[in-house]
């Protein structure tokens, strides 16, 4: 009898749960329609000017020609894949310098200051100097994204390394672990989850990374796009290119998310 | 057999150097049981890293059966105050590390390995995570772990400080009996009078600033064979208790500062 009400009253939880969810996923769209719509129509009554702000009814013809004639995929594929390459180089290099630093801590204090200033600087200053060092041209781009996240992603995994609890190391040590044993068993593991972390914040970083890049000297991708677009004033060119990079970026911070819920599910099976 | 031959360890700072230990020297029979106990500060957890080769000493030898080792010996298990079982992996991944390190895994040891752990009543745990069992259980697993490689001697430093009591006398009974079981040498580290008591054949007393051996004292006869459990139920356990306690308690009053 109890047993029928608790879960009776169970049910009730889990339907409201799905009510509240399903609440705030048809005010999400109704926003996005909203923006829209009322886009398009502020576009159309003239309220805005539609040669800066053009409509979405525009952009989606422009999206369907550029669609058709293979463009639109050719630039957006350069740009997806300068980001990643970006990205997973500043991530994979910024670990292993990391490394680095751990494993010789006289290296480590005789970078530190240099590391304090690169990690200061704002590097897209270094852009002139970066397209005459790799050519102007997709190595370029790479390097831009690549620059961005890879000193903030040292310097994060670096202190995450050092951060590990001693003692994990005194259990190792005490079986007469190498140092290459301490890390591979006790340092990495224990910094995975910041790892993610700072891939998370690397995801965004590349973006900056490859469309400053491309700004600066590309004749291919969403970037070129936006430049290219204003140059001309074909504002429908570089709304379309915004939204593409938006839905972009979204989706692979989405995915770091996946791929960390993953992991920690493996790590923490209940 | 151990013996440390006059160890001493000197801690450098910027602001001065600290004598931790001076003139340790002391021998440990095959099988026998002996434990360092003192008032904070007195270096017995120093000496246990120096025997573990986790420090090195500034001066003298430590010499098992006969030869000089300096840093690790594979003769060697420790156990620290918690389990720190890595979270990340299974509690059978986590006894496998100790082989693995050592270079001894294999088939045969991992069996043997999970034999013991199922003897220690975790044998339906070997999948589990440490989040999943409590600090008895992942005390336990630390244990097996540390046993894992077959060492001779085994270095406790305080592993029954952070459990509740009961926890704590069962743990204690259960530890005595497996390294009994396996004719094991070991140093237990404790700041709990009673504990050293119940567990050991032999108690050495450090005194402070510098640590040193203050008194040795043989447990009697008439409870030292028993279980933790047991010895600490036995007529004669309170006098010899009070008798180490007074002897502790001058140990502190010599030295005020130290709290």
């Amino acid at each position: 009898m109890l047993k029928t009400s608790i879960q009776t009253r169970h049910n009730d939880f889990l339907q409201n749960r799905k009510t509240e969810k399903r609440r705030i996923l048809s005010t999400q769209l109704l926003l996005l329609g909203l923006f829209f719509l009322s886009w398009e129509i502020l576009s159309r009554m003239e309220w805005i000017d539609p040669l800066i702000f053009s409509m979405p009814s525009r952009i989606a013809e422009l999206f369907m020609e550029k669609s058709l004639d293979g463009s639109l995929l050719l630039h957006t594929s350069v740009t997806l894949s300068e980001t990643i390459i970006g990205f997973l180089l500043g991530t994979a290099g910024g670990t292993f310098i990391a490394l680095v630093l751990w494993w010789s801590t006289f290296l480590s204090r005789v970078l530190d200051p240099y590391l304090v200033v690169l990690n200061a600087m704002p590097k897209v200053a270094l852009g002139p100097i970066i397209i005459v060092a790799f050519g102007p041209g997709i190595p370029s781009v790479i390097a831009m994204a690549c620059l961005l996240s890879i000193v903030i992603t040292t310097l994060v995994v670096y202190h995450a390394f050092q951060q590990v609890d001693e003692n994990y190391k005194k259990v190792l040590l005490t079986f007469g672990a190498t140092k290459k044993q301490l890390f591979q068993y006790a340092v990495l593991p224990a910094c995975y989850p910041t790892i993610i972390s700072t891939m998370k914040v690397n995801v965004g970083l590349a973006w900056v990374g490859v469309i400053v890049g491309e700004f600066l000297v590309a004749k291919q991708g969403l970037g070129y796009l936006i430049i290219y677009g204003f140059q001309v004033f074909q504002f429908r060119q570089v709304m379309l290119s915004l939204i593409v990079i938006a839905v972009l970026a979204a989706f692979m911070y989405k995915s770091i998310e996946a791929l960390e819920s993953f992991l920690i599910r493996r790590s923490r099976k209940k | 057999m151990l013996s440390l031959q006059e160890i001493e360890k000197i801690y450098f700072t910027e602001e001065n150097a600290v004598e931790a230990v001076t003139d340790i020297s002391l021998s440990v029979e095959d099988g026998e049981f002996v434990s360092f106990i003192g008032p904070s500060g007195c270096g017995k957890t120093t000496v246990l890293s120096i025997i573990a080769g986790l420090i090195p000493p500034t001066s003298g030898r430590i010499l098992m059966n006969g030869t000089e080792i300096s840093g690790f010996s594979k003769e060697t298990g420790y156990m620290l105050q918690e389990d720190y079982l890595f979270p990340w992996l299974t509690i059978r991944k986590n006894i496998e590390l100790g082989l693995i390190i050592t270079g001894m895994h294999n088939e045969d040891t991992v069996e043997k390995t999970m034999s013991l752990l199922a003897q220690l009543g975790l044998g339906d745990k070997a999948d589990a995570f440490p989040s999943e069992l409590s600090g008895g259980m992942r005390q336990r697993a630390a244990l097996v772990r540390m046993l894992a490689p077959e060492p001779s001697l085994l270095l406790l430093d305080e592993p029954f400080s952070a459990l509740d009591y009961q926890t704590k006398l069962k743990l204690e009974d259960l530890v005595s009996h497996t390294l009994n079981s396996q004719q094991k040498t070991a140093i237990l580290v404790t700041h709990d009078l009673s504990e050293a008591i119940a567990m050991s054949d032999r108690i050495f007393l450090f005194s402070t600033n510098p640590g040193s051996i203050y008194n040795v004292y043989q447990v009697p006869e008439t409870f030292r064979r028993m279980l933790p459990l047991e010895a600490r139920n036995h007529p004669e356990f309170h006098p010899f208790f009070q008798r180490i306690w007074k002897e502790l308690e001058n140990v502190e009053n010599q030295h005020p500062n130290t709290p």
